[in-house]
């Protein structure tokens, strides 16, 4: 029964079917990572929805806890994204760069929690799954990262949903692909903040506003980094990559202590 | 021994082929002496019925990758007055500019973009059952090019874009590429038709996801101005 699943999302009990659990992993240096166990129906998803913005209290993290950053590699398994080269398929670069991110992340204190480590673990993710791994994570930030073979440079987006105030929201149901939308204000503040590390890196940089799904959906401050090409490396060079990487984890560092650096459980970190 | 009417046969098609040969030499040459004397100053092909024989400044948001830019930029063309067919003209005029080897935003497609354009009158309101609009039968979904205008006075208008599935398939794949491409239509829609609030993508006459995997195309957007300035920090 779907509306039951949803009953006790609503009620931030994770069900057989629909459950997401928190697993450490001793491999990846205590990096949580988050696995989704089957696939949930569409009521199950909008009340995982309802549940993170009106329950905050389901997701509570105890202060002692150090601060989540969610990446999300963009595509994997059979969605090979954008061909960067002929033989580079964009899933390969995004999860290379998330890999490379987590390492310079959890040596300056944050844990990190992956949608997947390898673009075979993504075979059976869908977006909508990413999406409620993320909105249950708890994070401070939540980045969803992108590689391209057209436009030179780093790319930042924030989703285009217009910011509404997120005491304006009250107990209105939230829209799954508009609960961004009172959390737009600050991740338009985080990106402000990654442009200028990562332009500090003597790297190019945009900061643009855009409709992605993977963005529209998420209940944390959220944005989409694109490596694109720069100069005559491609977005798979590790020196660019480690460039770029090591300016967004000096970024989130700043991040941290920023007062828009809020969970979903409304609490300063 | 070949028989004699073996070699009369013979001569006979050899004298055939010969004659034939000399023939499409000369046809050959004839055509090529025809298109040789067509100058460059001929008179070009006669505009389609319902176009207008002056040219019109027409606002494209122009897209560029390098910069991350989408700047607005005036021509001279002749549109017709039909809304939706002036809209398609736009629009293929835009694709059509991002099509050549030397845009700062190219893109590469056969064919035409648009397959289809129209509009719907908003709030978008269900059908009427058939005795009302039976009643009602001088309202058109399509509307004139006056009634367009009073219409859209009173409650604006949804454009719905019917993209070509090959024009889909073919755009270069990134949030930015992808992004500046749906920007540029937006734009381009807002400063030629400020009476459409709203506008829809539709790709061969469905709904697609993504345009190229990235930029949500399911969705219904606003009709605004989507001029982006440069944001681009250079160290």
């Amino acid at each position: 029964m779907p509306w039951t699943r949803a009953f006790f999302l609503l009620l931030g009990i994770p069900t057989e079917e629909c459950g997401v659990f928190i697993a450490e992993n001793a491999h990846r240096w205590g990096s949580p990572t988050l696995h989704r166990q089957k696939k949930c129906s569409k009521p199950a998803l909008f009340a995982a929805a309802v549940a993170a913005v009106l329950l905050p209290a389901a997701r509570a993290q105890t202060p002692a806890q150090a601060p989540i950053i969610l990446l999300d590699a963009a595509h994997g398994g059979p969605d090979t994204g954008a061909r960067l080269t002929e033989k580079l398929p964009e899933r390969d670069v995004t999860i290379a760069f998330a890999n490379r991110l987590q390492s310079l992340l959890i040596v300056r204190g944050f844990k990190v929690v992956l949608t997947h480590t390898t673009p075979d673990d993504a075979a059976n993710l869908t977006g909508d799954g990413r999406v409620e791994l993320a909105n249950r994570s708890g994070a401070i930030a939540c980045l969803t990262l992108h590689a391209s073979g057209n436009a030179a440079g780093v790319h930042i987006f924030t989703s285009a949903l217009p910011e509404t105030e997120p005491a304006l929201q009250g107990s209105k149901p939230v829209l799954w692909n508009e609960a961004q939308a009172p959390w737009v204000t600050r991740s338009l503040r985080l990106a402000s903040e990654l442009q200028a590390a990562i332009s500090r890196s003597h790297t190019p940089v945009t900061n643009h506003r855009t409709w992605l799904a993977a963005l529209d959906s998420l209940t944390c401050p959220a944005v989409a980094i694109e490596l694109g090409p720069l100069d005559d490396a491609t977005a798979q060079d590790p020196t660019y990559q480690q460039r770029v990487a090591e300016a967004v984890a000096g970024a989130l560092l700043f991040w941290r202590g920023h007062p828009n650096a809020v969970t979903g459980a409304g609490a300063v970190r | 021994m070949i028989p004699r009417y073996q070699r009369i046969l013979f001569l006979a098609l050899m004298t055939l082929s010969v004659l034939m040969a000399g023939y499409l030499w000369r046809v050959h040459q004839r055509t090529i002496t025809r298109l040789n004397s067509i100058s460059n100053a001929a008179t070009p092909i006669e505009a389609p019925n319902g176009a207008t024989t002056q040219t019109e400044a027409v606002t494209f948001l122009m897209a560029d990758d390098a910069a991350g830019t989408i700047t607005p930029s005036d021509r001279q063309i002749a549109l017709p007055t039909e809304p939706t067919i002036r809209l398609r003209a736009i629009l293929e005029r835009l694709f059509s500019d991002y099509g050549q080897t030397d845009s700062p935003h190219p893109l590469k497609f056969d064919g035409t973009a648009i397959a289809d354009v129209f509009f719907l009158p908003l709030p978008l309101t269900p059908p009427k059952p058939p005795e009302a609009a039976g009643k009602n039968t001088e309202e058109k979904t399509t509307p004139s090019p006056t009634a367009f205008t009073d219409m859209a006075a009173r409650n604006g208008y949804m454009a719905v874009i019917n993209l070509r599935q090959s024009f889909a398939d073919a755009h270069p794949s990134g949030v930015e590429v992808e992004t500046l491409t749906v920007l540029s239509v937006l734009g381009t829609v807002h400063a030629n038709f400020p009476q459409v609030s709203r506008i829809r993508f539709l790709v061969d006459g469905k709904t697609r996801p993504t345009l190229a995997g990235h930029f949500s195309l399911d969705r219904v957007y606003p009709s605004s101005d989507t001029t982006l300035q440069s944001t681009k920090e250079t160290p």
